[in-house]
């Protein structure tokens, strides 16, 4: 078990409550999809999870892991030169033609798929990928489905926040009954 | 030539420490934390006031080795300040810059009370704004050296784990990956040490220009990462090299100023001759 949480519940900052009686498990080896209309906290719960941005959530369990978790993208600039193949020098949904493309100057699909190299070709125990497919073409979304498959042969496991379901086996996880 | 052999130690630490500020300096700005880099300034430049009443009051003399007093104080004062800023403002991401702004009219109001309370520290707090590498000592000079070496090597060896943790904090606002969080303090660490050292000995005029102007110059020309650590190397020793020079041949002018003030002619000029260059 990486993550349990028993009749959880999620607040802000300011102790508003998000999400509450939220119980579920996280295994190592699942692909969970994470679903829910807009706004319900999807992405604020794994934020509390990981202690990001000062959300709290009580009555969770964690085990000793190691994680990955890239956020939604907010195709921001970057001051520093960059150049997509900074993210990621290994093989994946970005070509190397386009490696050498700034940052600054690649389009929000070259973007995230040079972010989700960088995610997926990092060695850790869980990935959590919010909005993962958004900006992908059909063409990238089945091979990061494939890349989803191999993640999951190795015992690793993967969170999906997203409004789109993979292709491939998952577990559903809907937030919105917990809001 | 007699004065600049008699400085070669004050100029060699002064280069160092401009390039290893350059190099750290462009990673703070791009993690969104310039504004804190001045709230930083000036509780360390509390800090050293503080530092300097308690040595005058406990009768605690002005040593030469490099951890006196007033760094301690400045050290513990700045981590309480800044330590209390990030509580304050965690999870008001919006309301940041101006929680930030009243800590630092704080600090300006409160490091003018104490200097109305002692005026005899007045010197301090202007050296502490401008500073003088002349006037620091031969093992102040020696700890600084040591310590821009380390972290310059710690730069080397990590800058890409440094590059991509610049990148997170700028795109999402937090590292993504459990696994730098020691990389990450360390940083920080590295970045506090040097300020403290840097204002004691250069002020704060010199500290954060050395940090901010490599990044403000090369969002006017075209640089890859390696150009840019390339022209800190370059033009950041050049600068105090040019300042010290300059403060050699009229003596009644602040070497701070003067190094200031030659990095951003050079910079702007390098930046004018690059675009005259690449005209067709």
């Amino acid at each position: 078990m990486l993550i349990q949480a028993s009749d959880s519940n999620l607040t802000t900052p300011t102790g508003k409550l998000l999400l509450r009686n939220m119980s579920f498990q996280i295994q190592k080896g699942q692909l969970i999809h994470v679903q829910g209309p807009n706004g319900v906290g999807k992405s604020s719960l794994f934020k509390a999870i990981f202690e990001i941005e000062g959300l709290k959530i009580s009555n969770l369990t964690k085990s000793s892991f190691s994680h990955f978790f890239l956020p939604q993208m907010e195709n921001k600039e970057f001051l520093l030169p960059l150049s997509l193949g900074d993210l990621s020098h290994a093989k994946g949904l970005i070509s190397n033609k386009k490696k050498g493309l700034e940052w600054n100057k690649a389009s929000g699909g070259e973007r995230k798929k040079a972010l989700i190299d960088r995610a997926l070709n990092h060695d850790c125990d869980l990935y959590i990928l919010d909005e993962p497919f958004n900006h992908l073409d059909s063409d990238s979304i089945a091979k990061l489905n494939e890349s989803f498959e191999k993640l999951l042969k190795q015992g690793k496991s993967v969170i999906l926040i997203s409004h789109k379901a993979p292709k491939i086996e998952h577990i559903k996880m809907d937030v919105s009954k917990w809001s | 030539m007699e004065l600049i052999s008699f400085y070669l130690l004050n100029i060699l630490v002064g280069a160092i420490l401009s390039v290893v500020l350059g190099l750290y300096g462009s990673h703070v700005v791009a993690r969104n934390k310039t504004i804190e880099t001045i709230l930083l300034g000036q509780s360390i430049q509390v800090g050293i006031l503080l530092g300097v009443i308690l040595g005058k009051l406990m009768e605690i003399g002005h040593n030469d080795h490099g951890l006196h007093l007033e760094i301690i104080i400045s050290v513990l004062f700045t981590c309480l300040l800044y330590g209390t800023y990030e509580y304050v403002s965690k999870g008001k991401r919006f309301a940041k810059t101006p929680i930030l702004v009243s800590f630092y009219t704080f600090l300006v109001s409160l490091s003018y009370l104490i200097v109305a309370i002692s005026p005899q520290i007045e010197s301090h707090m202007v050296k502490a704004f401008l500073g003088d590498i002349v006037t620091a000592s031969k093992v102040e000079l020696y700890v600084i050296f040591g310590l821009s070496l380390v972290f310059m090597a710690f730069f080397a060896i990590r800058q890409n784990q440094i590059k991509l943790q610049s990148f997170d904090l700028s795109s999402f606002g937090h590292l993504v990956s459990s696994s730098g969080k020691k990389d990450y303090v360390l940083f920080n660490l590295i970045v506090l040490s040097l300020m403290i050292y840097s204002i004691h000995v250069l002020g704060i005029v010199f500290t954060l220009s050395m940090m901010i102007f490599p990044i403000t110059i090369s969002q006017f020309t075209k640089f890859t990462l390696k150009q840019l650590y390339t022209f800190v190397i370059i033009l950041a020793p050049t600068s105090v090299f040019l300042g010290f020079l300059l403060n050699i041949k009229y003596e009644n002018l602040p070497t701070s100023s003067l190094m200031v003030i030659s990095y951003l002619i050079l910079g702007i000029s390098f930046v004018i001759l690059k675009r005259l260059l690449s005209r067709p």
